[in-house]
């Protein structure tokens, strides 16, 4: 099963994609906060994390710097999911090593777990078979 | 007959009245002629009769018309001669006794001096001549009498005779008139040659004299004419009326006797007096106002400035005398002092004035900076200097814009030419928001407003005042970041409920669920999705209405975005049971346009959206081209359509909220179409309803500026 790491300051946001990708049959772990999440990056050892922008300190831009330059997560697939939408964020994200850049609000849903497959096997083709 | 003509000679008045009546009696006389004729029965006669009158009739006007007698003579010449042939030939008037009645015509074209006259009346003659000939000597036999004949001949020498002797008459009353002028013009001579002789020498001396005494008299200055002994030769009416004294008593008198003279309140001795220096040092003196020179006329004690010139008067290269010009200089003088007074309390105003001023610049909040013609700084007020860190003694002499960097309101440096003295010169009136960077490195936010100074049409520097806003822009910050965060905090808990929704109808816990909750569940998602949609316009509209839209226009290739777009409502459509057609714009190099590509999206959904919402079957067509070097974007549906009267309903912002009639965009906030026309707006283009009709479907188009302008 692929494992997504959700770092989310608001609960009930971080719920809501939590059931929508377990449903859909990933393994997910939830982390509250930047902090959290970058515990939880080494503990939970994902195949991609959903990384929110606007949080308390750290927000997400420093989390993925931290996770870029820490040799050890440095390859692991970042995918920013914020409601910020300025091409700025987006362009400043991805300069800094996030591997796609989507607006919450743009996001289906339903999509949502195609669109993690379908990183994670470009990034690992030999998981196919899941 | 020997009176020549000339050709084309104007009709003169004289004979005219002559000729008029000539031919007036020619037309009464055949016209009472033919109606005889008429009356007899004899139509033939008098047809012929009322051509003749006719002829004369037509002499008439062209005498009268063309008042030139070779055009009336040519007339003549082609109207009676295919009918003197006619008659000639015929006979056919014969015993009428009107044949020699015929040349009169004619005859009074020569009466008139033509030549063309002339010509024709021999021509007549000799025509009369050879018919008498052939008659009398039996070659051609014509119908009419020797007799008759013999009376047109007659007639026509005796005509002739009468022309020739009025003709004559003519001349000689024309000599006569001739001969008047030349005595006129010989008398007018002769007296010309008289005047100017028998004047003497001495009379016209007399005129010179008088002349000269009229100019001297009636000079505005008094004038003294005195010898080498200082006696008054001359003295003229001003100069008595300003002395108080009569020319015949002074004649011969001192001048000094007269009056004492003045200069700065001291009495000038007689040896330093103007005039007497000026036969001793043989000089021209000019006292001016400044001198204050007066005179105190002994007679009668007045005392008054004067201004003077004083020449001497040479003869053989030695002074015989001296002329005097003066005149009382009271008013100038009196003038002279309220100039001094004004001038005193107008500079005193004048310091008053720019101590104010200097007292305002002192003590504005306002920063105000003035540069000289030169655009180096002046004066820098000291609300300036707290508003930039930097002292008067440092910016005066510098040049404003090299010295102060500027950026604007993204913190991009501004070139200093946009904010130097010659840009304030050339805008007249500017009025800048810019940011300005402290001495000590902090930038401020400022509004500019400079303008040139002018006094009277000499520019003499610019004038800037500066009002600092950094708080205000600090509140536009905050304002900004409120609304995003607004925005935010609105969104995610919307989108949590949906998102929520969305995985509980996709299956999460269906098993639970009864049919009749999950239709519930529906709903709610349905009126989540609306919600979003409506939070989502009116941030739109706030946006808009602030200016606080974030967009960035860039090149975006408008094929991809629309198959996108199509793409993504394909679902929607295909549920539907409808189609939809998209073909990329024919020219690939004309489908790179310049807008915000969400922007453009929010558009292109809400337009297809509309169409989707309102077409039950047939085809939605995007039709894709240009129009105005601009790229042309249609979106056709065969829907329900729009009736006239909401059509115009459909771009006004809050009608629609509250006009529920207006059946389309029913279930959002009606504010679609406003804000997709404000988008297209802002990127350049417009949006607009081509046209609609109920039952028949609608067609909306928008326009977008082209990356590279068609040629």
């Amino acid at each position: 099963m692929t494992k997504v790491l959700i770092v989310e300051d608001e609960d009930i946001v971080a719920r809501m994609y939590e059931k929508a990708l377990k449903f859909n049959n990933f393994e997910v772990e939830v982390a509250i906060g930047g902090n959290e999440g970058l515990e939880k990056v080494k503990s939970f050892k994902p195949d991609l994390v959903l990384l929110d922008i606007m949080m308390p300190e750290p927000d997400g831009m420093e989390v993925l710097e931290k996770i870029k330059s820490d040799p050890e997560t440095s390859g692991l697939p970042i995918v920013m999911l914020t409601n910020l939408s300025g091409k700025h964020d987006a362009e400043h994200a991805l300069s800094k090593g996030a591997i796609e850049y989507w607006v919450k609000s743009s996001v289906d849903i339903k999509d949502l777990g195609g669109m993690i497959n379908n990183i994670v096997n470009e990034k690992h083709p030999e998981n196919q078979s899941n | 007959m020997k009176k020549k003509a000339e050709d084309g000679a104007e009709i003169k008045t004289s004979s005219d009245y002559a000729l008029k009546i000539f031919s007036l009696t020619g037309i009464v006389f055949f016209l009472i002629f033919s109606v005889v004729y008429l009356l007899k029965g004899d139509l033939f006669a008098g047809i012929v009769e009322i051509t003749i009158a006719f002829t004369f009739f037509l002499n008439l006007i062209f005498l009268t018309k063309h008042k030139n007698i070779d055009s009336a003579s040519s007339f003549a010449l082609l109207a009676l001669i295919p009918f003197y042939l006619f008659i000639l030939t015929t006979g056919g008037i014969a015993n009428t006794g009107l044949f020699w009645l015929h040349p009169f015509p004619v005859a009074a074209l020569y009466f008139k001096g033509s030549k063309k006259g002339l010509v024709l009346s021999i021509f007549l003659g000799l025509i009369l001549v050879v018919i008498f000939i052939f008659k009398l000597l039996g070659i051609y036999v014509t119908p009419f009498s020797l007799v008759e004949i013999r009376q047109a001949l007659a007639s026509y020498i005796l005509l002739n005779i009468f022309i020739y002797f009025y003709q004559k008459g003519n001349e000689s009353k024309q000599k006569l008139v001739e001969e008047k002028e030349k005595e006129v013009n010989k008398r007018q001579e002769e007296l010309v040659k008289t005047m100017g002789k028998g004047k003497t020498l001495e009379s016209q001396f007399e005129q010179e004299r008088d002349k000269l005494n009229l100019i001297i008299n009636s000079m505005g200055e008094g004038l003294l004419v005195v010898d080498k002994d200082y006696k008054i030769r001359m003295i003229n009416h001003t100069a008595e009326l300003l002395l108080g004294v009569k020319e015949k008593k002074v004649l011969g008198t001192e001048w000094h006797k007269l009056a004492n003279a003045y200069i700065g309140g001291k009495e000038i001795p007689f040896k330093q007096r103007v005039s007497i220096q000026v036969l001793n040092k043989a000089v021209t003196i000019q006292t001016v106002l400044e001198d204050d020179h007066y005179y105190l006329v002994k007679s009668s004690g007045r005392k008054f400035p004067i201004v003077s010139v004083t020449t001497p008067i040479f003869e053989d290269s030695k002074v015989v005398g001296a002329v005097k010009v003066f005149s009382d200089a009271t008013q100038e003088k009196e003038a002279k002092i309220l100039i001094e007074e004004a001038i005193k309390s107008k500079t005193k105003e004048l310091k008053y004035e720019q101590q104010r001023s200097h007292a305002i610049l002192e003590n504005t909040g306002e920063g105000v900076i003035l540069t000289n013609d030169k655009g180096k700084i002046t004066y820098v007020n000291p609300a300036f200097e707290k508003m930039s860190g930097y002292d008067n003694d440092y910016l005066s002499g510098k040049d404003f814009s090299e010295t102060i960097k500027a950026y604007d309101l993204k913190e991009n440096e501004i070139p200093p030419a946009q904010i130097s003295d010659a840009a304030a010169v050339t805008a007249e009136k500017q009025e800048m928001k810019l940011m300005l960077q402290k001495k000590e490195g902090e930038k401020i936010g400022v509004i500019i407003n400079s303008a040139p100074v002018r006094s009277q049409t000499n520019f003499i520097g610019v004038v800037r005042v500066i009002h600092d806003v950094t708080d205000d822009l600090q509140l536009q910050q905050q304002k900004d970041d409120f609304f995003s965060i607004a925005s935010h905090e609105l969104r995610t808990p919307l989108s949590v409920i949906t998102g929520n929704l969305d995985t509980v109808l996709a299956g999460y816990g269906k098993s639970q669920m009864t049919k009749e909750d999950l239709a519930l569940l529906q709903d709610s998602m349905d009126a989540s999705d609306r919600l979003i949609k409506m939070v989502g316009d009116f941030l739109n509209i706030s946006r808009l209405d602030q200016g606080r839209l974030n967009y960035e226009i860039r090149q975006v290739d408008a094929c991809f975005v629309i198959e996108s777009v199509v793409h993504e409502l394909m679902p929607l459509i295909e549920n539907k049971g409808i189609k939809l057609s998209y073909t990329c714009i024919n020219d690939p190099k004309h489908k790179m346009v310049l807008v915000d590509e969400n922007l453009l999206k929010e558009i292109l959904i809400n337009l297809i959206g509309n169409s989707l919402k309102f077409t039950d079957k047939g085809e939605i067509k995007i039709e894709h081209g240009l129009k105005d070097n601009m790229s042309y974007i249609k979106v056709i549906d065969p829907g329900v359509g729009i009736a006239k009267d909401k059509q115009k309903l459909l771009f006004q912002r809050f009608q629609q909220a509250m006009n529920r009639t207006l059946a389309r965009e029913a279930g959002g906030t009606g504010l679609g179409l406003y804000i997709s026309r404000e988008f297209a707006r802002v990127m350049g283009g417009d949006l607009v309803l081509e046209e609609s009709e109920l039952g028949k479907g609608s067609i909306f188009s928008f326009t977008l500026p082209l990356a590279n302008s068609v040629k």
